[in-house]
């Protein structure tokens, strides 16, 4: 995925802050064992954050242990030890890997199809991979590609409702949270999903607005804001960025509520962090332009004023 | 008196049911149990009254079918063109959205204008669909900028998304001390003062 999902450093513990490392180093060890090394390199902050919800979740207990890797051999690190919840985020990793490739595939045109048609047998061993060491998770990459096919079909239509197509990518992450949980961990990961996935959309579609317009391609918020949308120098204009740093808040409120609901965890305070300072941060910071895109840099300042970071003295 | 629905932080379109979590929800914050062996005992008590007053006044306005100074806010729209948009208000104030909807997607493209747009954001915001309700309703102030309801509703979208991520560690920590708790009533006020009401009626 992005990477749009990640916590406000500054705010948190440093413990949280190790444990966060830890769990992020213990997926991608996870990744390795489930999927296979390459898909390693398909880690993001965002599976990171998938981690989180299924550890809390979890009735095993989350162990951490200092262990070196190929990564960083000189030191040793706080992991997470082997979890179902890591080798399941692993396998979803893997499922959707696959699923938005083949999906890539069949959408492109020209050079632009040589990406997905290169990453055809990365994807495909990790898949294959991912079936022989977590077979319960088979079903996942149907049900992803029906999510994405829905969701092909509405910007092919030409939606101009950015909330609607971005419910469709929400109910495909929300299945992905809340998948084989029963009762309400189901109900409280499938709408942490859904929110996530919500607002993961809509900060793609603002990322990508000036460089969709340009290439001619679907985008969500010029089809909403039509001439409106970019300025003479094919910048988002005002009016596109205020509104994005507003709604995306607001988006987030039924988040925020879902993620109170979660039970009492070590790793919850973390999962708030992301919810109402992390993404908060990302949005703003997208809209201004600073994309930290796929660059595996954590957030260490906050890009607002230090007075919204709440909790703070004045 | 202040307007109710402003008090209660609703909008005029909330169905009962938001009108009575929002009510408790406030009633558990400004319960005066939480505020006892403090000094703000008596102004939680005074905001505690003028919350059960507004829930009140909304729960008759709306039995009674409009009583209160509130429902004349809405005479003074015109009515150009041939869509009711007093009709759509009616069916959102119900409760109607799937009807109003239907109803404001039919309006032909030329009855458009300000309030169309306004009522669209309404419903949008109803289905949560904030990001596309903010579109409408910026078009809204838009195209007629005098408008205060327009405004106040954009406004409201505006002093919502600012108080997000306030609850992230200012409450349940035991950490919580008198400070903490004047930073959080200032801030409270400022956010009343923003919808015309007010917490601390002195600053």
């Amino acid at each position: 995925m992005f990477g749009y999902v990640r916590p406000l450093v500054p705010a948190l513990r440093v413990r949280e802050y190790e444990w966060y490392r830890a769990v992020y180093c213990g997926l991608c060890r996870s990744m390795g064992t489930v999927s296979g090394q390459f898909s390693r390199l398909t880690l993001s902050y965002d599976f990171a954050f998938l981690a989180l919800v299924r550890l809390i979740l979890s009735d095993e207990e989350a162990e951490f242990a200092a262990h070196r890797c190929a990564v960083h051999p000189l030191r040793t690190r706080l992991m997470a030890e082997e979890h179902p919840a890591l080798r399941y985020t692993a396998a979803a990793a893997a499922c959707l890997a696959e699923a938005k490739r083949s999906d890539d595939m069949a959408d492109e045109t020209g050079t632009a199809r040589l990406k997905p048609m290169l990453l055809t047998p990365l994807t495909g061993s990790m898949v294959r991979h991912t079936e022989r060491t977590e077979p319960d998770t088979a079903v996942l990459l149907p049900c992803i590609k029906e999510h994405l096919t829905h969701l092909a079909a509405l910007e092919k239509a030409g939606c101009a409702s950015p909330d609607e197509a971005a419910q469709v990518f929400g109910s495909l992450l929300g299945d992905l949270f809340a998948f084989r949980l029963t009762g309400s961990a189901a109900a409280v990961a499938h709408s942490i999903g859904a929110g996530t996935g919500r607002f993961i959309y809509l900060c793609d579609a603002m990322d990508d607005l000036a460089d969709d317009v340009r290439k001619g391609r679907y985008n969500p918020l010029a089809r909403l804001w039509s001439d409106m949308a970019l300025n003479a120098d094919g910048k988002p204009t005002e009016l596109v960025k205020d509104s994005f740093t507003t709604g995306i808040p607001l988006e987030l409120e039924r988040l925020g509520l879902a993620a109170e609901l979660l039970p009492e965890h070590p790793l919850t305070e973390i999962v708030k962090n992301i919810v109402y300072l992390g993404m908060p941060d990302m949005a703003k910071r997208i809209a201004e332009g600073h994309s930290p895109g796929s660059r595996r840099k954590l957030v260490h300042s906050p890009v607002s004023a230090p007075e919204t970071i709440h909790g703070s003295q004045q | 008196m202040k307007d109710p629905y402003s008090v209660l932080g609703i909008s005029r379109t909330a169905t009962d049911d938001e009108i009575k979590k929002a009510y408790r929800d406030l009633a558990r914050k400004y319960h005066p149990d939480n505020y006892a062996n403090t000094n703000l005992a008596d102004v939680a008590e005074e905001k505690m009254k003028e919350i059960n007053e507004a829930y009140e006044a909304v729960q008759q306005e709306r039995k009674g079918g409009g009583t209160g100074s509130s429902s004349s806010s809405y005479s003074s729209y015109s009515t150009s063109g041939t869509t009711s948009f007093p009709q759509i208000r009616e069916l959102i104030r119900n409760g109607h959205y799937a009807e109003a909807e239907l109803k404001i997607d039919a309006t032909p493209a030329g009855d458009r204008g300000a309030e169309w747009n306004y009522l669209k954001g309404c419903l949008l915001v109803q289905r949560g669909y904030y990001y596309d309700a903010l579109k409408y309703i910026e078009v809204a102030c838009y195209l007629d900028p005098t408008n205060a309801e327009y405004r106040e509703a954009k406004n409201r979208m505006h002093v919502r998304s600012t108080a997000y991520g306030s609850p992230y560690r200012t409450n349940g920590g035991t950490d919580m001390d008198c400070c903490g708790l004047c930073t959080n009533l200032i801030c409270a006020d400022a956010c009343c003062e923003c919808c015309g009401g007010d917490l601390i009626s002195c600053c």
